[in-house]
């Protein structure tokens, strides 16, 4: 009986070198898998953020421009002579008119947050505690007499890498009633 | 009888993790596709933007045009003035489509502009319908921004539209 036993555990074989690579080659794919996309999701949601606001923060300058011309047509004509390199354009809230001046560096277009009454945040080029992570400014160039195209182009560096929105728009020198 | 069910444990264990990791492998690769997707998205949503502001240029434009007029037989959308559609973006002139002709009725015209961007051309168009002059009824004009050149007719094209009534 002893005998028997003692043959039973000889025959009892490890795994070969073989097998045991690939098991463990199974399972730190199943560890380093999820950790890498978790890792690339947190890169591309923080992406996709920083996206969205730069688009909507271009689509901002772009509106103001078309305010100020709305609003004051000269002083639209005035910005676009000041303005063909690079401008950062401001606005103070509701009954306010945009305002306007040049800035040549990223310290002179970044945007701060600057907070509201009712508890939110506006994106401003006024200095606060609150630095955002974002960058603006639009270039006018004048079409002939009465066009001009603005650009506005908002960026911020996420890991290093330059992100960028650019949009653009024809404005005509309309007097607004 | 021992030494066959050790046998197949050992093998099932492997299996097993092949099996597993491989099932874990295609559902990441399956979201990390969907990610990919988002960000095209992402993308378009862009281009739908600079669509809508190309649009928008078109309006400027027309109404630019329109707003220059001193009587209302002068305008640029009807046959007689055909000829001093002029420019209207930063690159290259306003062109007719569709010049206006007179058959009696409205008059209906349809131009072109180019807007160079970042993201490549992208075609802004107005249609215009103008009722003879000293008439009660409303002109229209469609302006549709889109993300392609005036001259392509590719499928994909993102496309935004502003109707305006005067």
């Amino acid at each position: 009986m002893k005998k028997i036993t003692k043959k039973i555990i000889k025959n009892i074989k490890a795994f070969t070198i073989l097998e045991t690579l690939i098991t463990i080659l199974a399972i730190s794919l199943m560890i380093v898998g999820p950790v890498a996309f978790v890792a690339k999701s947190f890169h591309y949601s923080d992406f996709i953020n920083h996206k969205i606001i730069a688009t909507g923060l271009s689509q901002e300058a772009l509106e103001l421009a078309t305010s100020l011309r709305n609003l004051d047509l000269d002083e639209f004509q005035k910005m676009a002579s000041k303005c063909s390199k690079s401008c950062l354009i401001d606005w103070g809230g509701n009954g306010s008119t945009p305002t306007y001046s040049k800035c040549e560096s990223d310290s002179e277009c970044q945007l701060f947050l600057l907070p509201n009454s009712d508890g939110s945040r506006s994106y401003r080029h006024i200095y606060s505690s609150e630095a955002s992570d974002f960058y603006r400014y639009i270039e006018i160039t004048k079409n002939g007499s009465q066009s001009y195209t603005v650009e506005a182009n908002t960026y911020s560096y996420n890991n290093g890498i330059k992100l960028e929105v650019k949009l653009k728009k024809i404005i005509f020198a309309i007097v607004v009633k | 009888m021992l030494k066959k069910q050790n046998k197949n444990k050992k093998a099932f264990i492997s299996i097993f993790a092949i099996f597993f990791s491989a099932i874990v492998v295609s559902v990441l690769t399956a979201l990390f596709v969907l990610f990919i997707k988002q960000i095209q998205i992402l993308n378009t949503d862009y281009a739908s933007f600079q669509a809508f502001y190309t649009s928008d240029s078109a309006f400027e434009c027309g109404l630019y045009k329109e707003s220059q007029i001193s009587a209302p037989e002068d305008s640029v959308f009807l046959p007689a003035n055909k000829d001093n559609l002029g420019y209207c973006a930063d690159a290259g002139d306003l062109v007719w489509q569709t010049a206006p002709s007179s058959s009696g009725g409205p008059t209906n015209s349809t131009a072109n502009f180019s807007l160079t961007t970042d993201q490549g051309n992208f075609c802004g168009q107005m249609f215009v319908t103008k009722q003879q002059p000293n008439t009660e009824v409303n002109h229209t004009m469609k302006l549709y921004g889109q993300s392609r050149n005036c001259s392509d007719t590719g499928s994909k094209v993102i496309e935004r539209e502003i109707d305006f009534i005067y």
